[in-house]
């Protein structure tokens, strides 16, 4: 009899267990890490009577979580993918809106120069349309910094964000380890420290891509990628950043082992880490090297033709924007390794952008006195054994000391370049909008001959060099019939050169001459002349409103400078944009892809273990039929021990 | 499929995040009008956009340059126009002043007129613009383009540069002539040779009344002198020697003066190219010169007019020496007149040119505008379609969550 009452009440305690892993179930619906608990029951120990065993109610086996290892590792490996994606993402969209937006772009800055350089020419003596011009000039000057900074402000932030992702990472894996102790050799352990721990390492695998194994004692070990250890068993391994080795403007995570760094940024490749050390590592540089080749090829062209000019006060140019080549900037294109043994400083001056590679370069030192020369984005490998390094329009010099082997440097040509452009004339009246040369047929020619000015091609020959302000010798072209001519030094009327057939059919350049003398400028020769007519060529004294120079000048726009011929100024500005539109929309659609696939482990672990409102319901239903039933069974063993008494009362 | 339900609530919000991020895309391109507005939304016209700019910004700089060209060329035409009208009324007066009846001070009174529209015509040499900048003397434009200088000739300080601006992308022009194209672009005498008497007066009344060259290609340059001499008859007879052909008339091995043919008044003499005619009554011992010509110019021409109007005119040896001169000054006069002529027609092809090139750049200007729009203009009917479907489809999922969510076993406990 009291054997009812017992399984009885048992069964009570049990449903009463029950509801209450059911309210838990309720009460965490919406717990995103929550897995759903179950009450195993089992029958309790039967007692034998005679022959026969009587079932003596149910008990509570265990309390367990529902757990999905498939999905729990598919969406640790999917919240790495997207969480790299994701930092891609924002990252890729702050440059595009950097470059993009319309009235701060670069390219306005680059069609204001030249409208106003179109402006001044036009009238080159007008000091307001000179100063306009200087202004935009300068505009576009401070438009490149500004962009500069502004991409090295995302690096820092890249780096600070690192730096911050590397101490959440420490935090959680302490956190885990800890849990790890508390698992140990538990045979029953708590399903919600369980959860607790899963969702640990679930929030670890947003900062880095995470491999996990159970070690079969309750605990798990966590690596970083295959390799890296993080977590063993109660042990953490804390990350921490340290400078690049060959690059000091980056960072690399890193581990101590003996007070010794190692840098392990090439394990981490996913993760919000990933995207960063991707963003910091190649992304930045990448762009600021594009935009950098802007820059110098538009120093360099500028500058270039500004020095075939004439200033209002009857000086040649100097250069318009900051030379290329400034020992300061060639320095920096070096960036020596941290740990060199030798003493090495290296110097990189850019002969011709027209051959420019837009790679960057990794030397290598065997000995002093041999190294290797890796073009880091075809990959080629040239060796050599002595400086200057002639490559890719660039000239690899040693400024001092000397390598020793394992000694490396990283050459980047125009990453600076955007940060660095400068204004280096700032007198408006120090624009050279006039040549320096001009020519002038004798009034008493009798011929239709015209010496036509092409341009110049040395401005530091002697020609300009030997006394400022004049040509060295000024020069005269005399006919001697309608099919000759000598050329002759006007200073003292000696003959230079002569006679020099000339045939008007044929397109024919003075210069240089047949028998070599080239002072450095080209004019050509039309028409019929007579003989003892006269061409001088002399300098262009007080020529200050002539604009030859600037229309030369405003050619640079449309003049094919970069990419071996192919490529112009604006092509190139194009093709920035164009890089930064479609690498944008990529991260954007691969963010959104992984996304997807996120949502969907995410509801592939949440079907599995997540509660169910519905489910919940029903079992609360079922419990309470069954506690009604139990209850009932008391009832029931009552009224049995009632009917005895009656019965023993009534005898 | 078992379904959590917090699982159920996650994909609903999703959902309408996903909605909600569509319609604010949408709605912020329609306030800005733009469909592209950074190079992820369309790289491709992102860079077709740049060009269009950068097209439409040299575009504008070319019809900017065509106005100023307009403006300057317009002026000079203003010039050319003043300078013609100026030649044509000294070439009245030089005919009024061929009258030899004239007295003296009528043709002072000639002479003085003539002074004044040479310094018409020089300030017109010497016009400045806005800035300051001599008009035309070249690049040199701080420098006085003509000026007399101390022995009275005026020379070209200036020189021949040309400024020119871009007006399309496949023409430059030039903005301006110098004073020198325009004044001076033409040489002494015929434009091949001048006559002059000797430094010492001709006694006799010759003038040399037909000057030129038929053929340019029998013509040789040389200094020439024709003397009066009396021949082997005792009759008055001329000579030419060349100082580089040497004696020509007559011709070898005839000897001068025994052999010179008998000057007969209007009769043709023709040497090396040269077709000259000598009328009146020569003395002998007069002679003529007959030099290649050199550059000349106007103020230099009207510069000897003067002279020769404030010359002595009494006796009929002087008449018959200004009459030569005169006669090399109207060549002159009518050389400069044909050469004004000339910029004017070449002026005219340049403002033609402009217009042209105006034309097409404003084409250009249209066609690049509206490839421009196609680009990167939001079509607003097709954006307001789509913003009304995303708007529909957020409403659709709103009412749907409603509904679900309210089926719960909860309800009915």
């Amino acid at each position: 009899m009291t054997g009812i009452l017992n399984v009885a009440t048992n069964s009570l305690l049990v449903y009463q267990r029950m509801l209450a892993t059911i309210g838990h179930n309720i009460s965490n619906a919406n717990n995103a890490s929550y897995s759903k608990q179950n009450t195993i029951l089992s029958t309790q120990e039967p007692q034998r009577l005679g022959p026969f065993y009587i079932g003596s109610g149910v008990t509570i086996d265990s309390i367990i979580r529902s757990f999905d290892m498939a999905a729990t590792h598919g969406l640790r490996s999917a919240t790495s993918n997207f969480y790299d994606a994701d930092v891609m993402q924002t990252y890729m969209n702050a440059i595009d809106n950097l470059l993009g937006n319309d009235t701060v772009g670069l390219n306005k800055s680059m069609n204001s120069f030249f409208s106003s350089l179109n402006m001044a020419s036009a009238n080159p003596t007008d000091i307001s349309a000179r100063n306009q011009f200087l202004n935009d000039a300068t505009l576009l000057t401070k438009d490149f910094n500004r962009i500069s900074a502004s991409l090295d402000q995302i690096k820092d932030d890249v780096k600070q964000e690192m730096k911050l992702v590397s101490y959440q990472i420490n935090d959680l894996t302490k956190q885990i380890a800890d849990i790890n102790k508390v698992l140990l050799n538990n045979t029953n352990p708590s399903p919600d420290l369980l959860d607790k721990r899963d969702a640990l390492i679930l929030e670890l695998s947003k900062k880095a891509n995470i491999h996990v194994v159970d070690r079969g004692d309750g605990m798990i070990n966590v690596s970083l990628g295959q390799s890296q250890s993080l977590i063993l068993g109660s042990e953490f391994i804390p990350l921490t950043t340290s400078t690049n080795y060959s690059d000091p403007s980056k960072l690399d995570i890193s581990i101590n082992i003996k007070d010794k760094t190692m840098p392990i940024s090439d394990t981490i490749t996913g993760g919000r880490l990933a995207g960063l050390i991707y963003v910091q590592d190649k992304l930045i540089d990448e762009m600021k090297s594009q935009l950098g080749v802007i820059a110098l090829s538009i120093s360099d062209a500028i500058n270039h033709q500004h020095k075939e000019g004439m200033d209002l006060d009857g000086n040649l140019g100097i250069n318009f924007f900051n030379d290329i080549n400034d020992v300061s900037l060639s320095k920096m294109r070096s960036i020596s390794s941290t740990g060199n043994l030798g003493n090495a400083e290296l110097s990189v001056d850019i002969e011709n952008i027209n051959q420019l590679s837009g790679s960057d370069y990794y030397i290598q030192a065997n000995s002093p006195t041999n190294f290797t020369v890796t073009n880091l984005k075809s990959k080629q490998v040239t060796n050599h054994t002595a400086f200057p390094v002639n490559l890719d329009g660039l000239s690899i010099q040693l400024t001092s000391g000397s390598m020793s082997a394992g000694d490396s440097f990283t050459i980047k040509p125009s990453v600076s370049a955007s940060a660095h452009i400068a204004m280096n004339i700032s007198n408006a009246r120090q624009l050279a909008f006039a040549s320096p040369i001009r020519s002038q047929a004798s009034p008493n020619n009798n011929g239709t001959g015209q010496l036509n000015y092409e341009g110049i091609t040395d401005i530091d020959s002697n020609l300009f060099t030997l006394v400022p302000g004049q040509l060295s010798p000024p020069l005269k072209i005399v006919f001697l019939s309608p099919s000759s001519y000598q050329l002759v030094n006007t200073n003292d009327s000696s003959v230079i050169e002569g006679p020099i057939s000339y045939s008007a059919s044929t397109n024919h350049v003075v210069f240089p001459t047949p028998g070599t003398y080239d002072p450095g400028i080209r004019f050509n020769l039309t028409g019929v002349p007579n003989a003892g007519d006269e061409f001088s060529i002399l300098y262009n004294q007080n020529g200050i409103i002539d604009n030859r120079n600037a229309l030369k000048m405003m050619e640079v726009q449309s003049k094919k400078l970069l990419n071996q011929g192919t490529t112009s100024l604006m092509d190139q500005s194009a093709t920035l944009i164009a890089d930064v539109g479609t690498k944008t929309n990529q991260a954007n659609t691969v963010k959104d892809m992984n996304e997807i696939l996120l949502h969907q482990y995410e509801e592939k672990r949440s079907s599995a273990v997540g509660v169910n409102l519905e489910e919940e319901g029903a079992r609360l239903l079922e419990v309470q039929q069954a506690y009604k039933a139990a209850a009932e069974v008391i009832n029931v063993g009552i009224n049995l021990f009632d009917i005895i008494l009656n019965t023993v009362q009534h005898r | 499929m078992r379904i959590s339900s917090s699982q159920m609530y996650q994909n609903a919000i999703n959902t309408l995040l996903q909605q909600q991020a569509q319609i604010n895309e949408l709605s912020n391109k329609m306030s800005h009008g733009k469909k592209v507005e950074k190079p992820s939304d369309d790289p491709i016209a992102a860079t077709k956009i740049i060009n269009l700019k950068k097209e439409l910004a040299n575009i504008d700089n070319y019809l900017r340059n065509g106005e100023i060209v307009t403006e300057k060329l317009s002026l000079q035409e203003i010039h050319l126009n003043e300078i013609t009208n100026i030649l044509q009324r000294v070439r009245e007066l030089h005919i009024q002043a061929s009258n030899d009846t004239l007295s003296s001070s009528n043709r002072v009174a000639i002479q003085h007129e003539v002074k004044e529209q040479l310094q018409a015509l020089l300030s017109i040499a010497n016009s400045k613009d806005a800035n300051g900048n001599y008009l035309y003397a070249g690049f040199q434009s701080q420098v006085v383009p003509y000026q007399k200088s101390a022995n009275g000739s005026y020379i070209y300080q200036g020189d021949s540069g040309q400024r020119e601006l871009r007006i399309s992308s496949a023409i430059t022009i030039p903005m301006s002539n110098t004073a020198q194209d325009i004044f001076a672009n033409y040489k002494q005498g015929n434009g091949y040779f001048k006559v002059s008497s000797n430094a010492i007066p001709n006694v006799g009344t010759a003038v040399v009344s037909e000057a030129i060259v038929n053929d340019p290609g029998q013509y040789i340059s040389d200094n020439y002198t024709i003397n009066f001499v009396t021949n082997g008859q005792g009759e008055l007879a001329y000579e030419v020697i060349g100082n580089a052909s040497g004696l020509l008339i007559p011709t070898s091995p005839s000897i001068s003066p025994q052999d010179a043919p008998k000057y007969i008044e209007g009769q043709a003499i023709n040497f090396n190219g040269i077709h000259l005619k000598i009328e009146g009554e020569p003395v002998a011992g007069d002679s003529f010169l007959i030099n290649p010509s050199e550059g000349e110019n106007i103020f230099n021409s009207l510069h000897k007019m003067m002279d020769y109007l404030a010359a002595p005119f009494s006796s009929s040896s002087q008449k018959a020496n200004i009459q030569n001169q005169a006669n090399q000054v109207l060549q002159e006069i009518d050389a400069a007149l044909a050469n004004v002529s000339n910029i004017r027609t070449g002026l005219g092809i340049r403002l033609n040119s402009v217009e042209t090139a105006k034309d097409l750049n404003d084409g250009l200007i249209l066609h690049n505008k509206s490839a421009l729009s196609a680009l990167e203009d939001l079509d607003l009917t097709d954006a307001v379609i789509k913003l009304n479907a995303a708007t529909a489809a957020l409403q659709a999922s709103q009412l749907s969550f409603t509904k679900v969510q309210n089926l719960s076993i909860f309800n009915y406990l």
